[in-house]
């Protein structure tokens, strides 16, 4: 038993000093938060995309919509489609691709934009946070590994 | 440059032994060549991993004064672009050299036989960051050329079946473990031992597979 404690925690110590999440593995999403009224959405549309529309589930239950980022630009557009008005959100990005240790090699990030605004957006206020998806230490699962991006609308 | 140093010093090591021990200058017995290499790679490449895979492995089999006793010289040549890390994240087209020695000892009836030695490789070639996307179209972030070189101490054991009067077909499982640096690109393949299992840390690795290899023996067999 006394073994098995041992093992588990060295286990557990080597995730939390040891795992490393390389960059971008898939593609890239942002968590688009509403902290207004949540407008009822019919649609919302990621411009340029092959699918072009966000499931419904993904619009339904919360105030949260998770949307998925263009690494072939350094922008990406959503359209939220509502009954009685149409609003338009495009968020700005800088790629970077860098060695970041032995284990991953190079990984692709992606970061602020070096210059020029962050978002452009028909909602009156915006925010955009932006996360790297290299980690090192820590336990790594779940949906964080593919959001680079938290996006608040605070006022529509 | 101090790693292939040492790497060409153990291959002259393995090599030396045996000539040391030899009286008379060396016979070639057997020359052949490996027919299984690419095959895993043509019939399942998602599988594997790899595609475009080409590579050529020629053996000389060298006698020695010692009865069963053989020395293996291979130069081979591998190419291949490789996929790798989770959902295929980066590909590297690897293209690279190997020099291997080995020194092999048969049973009396020439049946089974098993051999250690070691490989020097130099590889070099590009890669790129793959992402591939459920929206929008896969993206390809290239990254800097990469070369260098690794050592490998191999293994193998297998069995003979001769054909014919000059033909035979050996069979046999290698494992070899392997210290190589490629700069930071980070490729997991090493010509002449084969892909790496991805857990396999930069500078140290393992790999195995199996040998299908036909040799045309000099010297007629008494069938």
């Amino acid at each position: 038993m006394r073994n098995l404690f041992l093992c588990l925690s060295g286990l557990i110590l080597w995730c939390l000093l040891g795992c490393e999440q390389c960059g971008i593995e898939r593609e890239p999403t942002a968590q688009i938060s509403f902290f207004s009224p949540v407008p009822a959405f019919k649609k919302v549309r990621v411009l340029g995309s092959g699918k072009d529309t966000l499931a419904r589930r993904e619009l339904s239950f919360s105030n949260r919509i998770t949307a998925p980022i263009d690494l072939n630009a350094n922008q990406t557009t959503y359209v939220f489609e509502s009954t009685n008005r149409t609003d338009t959100l495009t968020v700005f990005y800088d790629k970077k691709v860098f060695n970041a240790s032995n284990t991953c090699g190079y990984v692709l990030d992606i970061e602020a934009p070096f210059k020029g605004p962050f978002t452009k957006s028909t909602f009156q206020r915006v925010d955009v946070q932006y996360l790297s998806l290299y980690r090192r230490g820590g336990l790594i699962s779940g949906n964080s590994e593919r959001e680079s991006m938290y996006i608040s609308v605070s006022k529509l | 440059m101090k790693k292939l140093l040492i790497c060409i010093a153990l291959c002259w090591a393995v090599f030396s032994a045996d000539v040391s021990a030899q009286q008379n200058p060396r016979r070639v017995t057997a020359v052949g060549i490996d027919v299984f290499k690419n095959v895993p790679y043509l019939l399942f490449p998602t599988f594997f991993g790899g595609k475009n895979a080409l590579i050529i492995e020629p053996t000389i089999q060298f006698a020695t004064t010692k009865p069963n006793r053989f020395t293996n010289l291979t130069v081979g040549y591998s190419q291949i672009d490789q996929e790798r890390d989770n959902n295929g994240r980066t590909l590297h087209y690897v293209r690279g050299f190997h020099f291997q020695l080995m020194q092999e000892r048969q049973d009396n009836e020439g049946k089974l036989f098993w051999a250690y030695g070691a490989l020097v490789a130099v590889g070099y070639g590009r890669g790129a960051i793959q992402i591939k996307g459920d929206f929008f179209p896969t993206y390809l972030a290239p990254l800097p050329d990469f070369s260098g070189a690794g050592l490998g101490i191999k293994f193998q054991g297998g069995t003979n079946y001769d054909f014919g009067k000059h033909w035979r077909l050996r069979t046999s499982i290698n494992l070899s473990l392997n210290t190589f640096d490629y700069g930071k690109a980070n490729p997991a393949y090493l010509p002449g031992a084969g892909p790496f299992p991805s857990s396999s840390s930069r500078n140290f690795s393992y790999t195995g597979g199996l040998n299908l290899q036909i040799f045309y023996l000099t010297k007629q067999k008494a069938i």
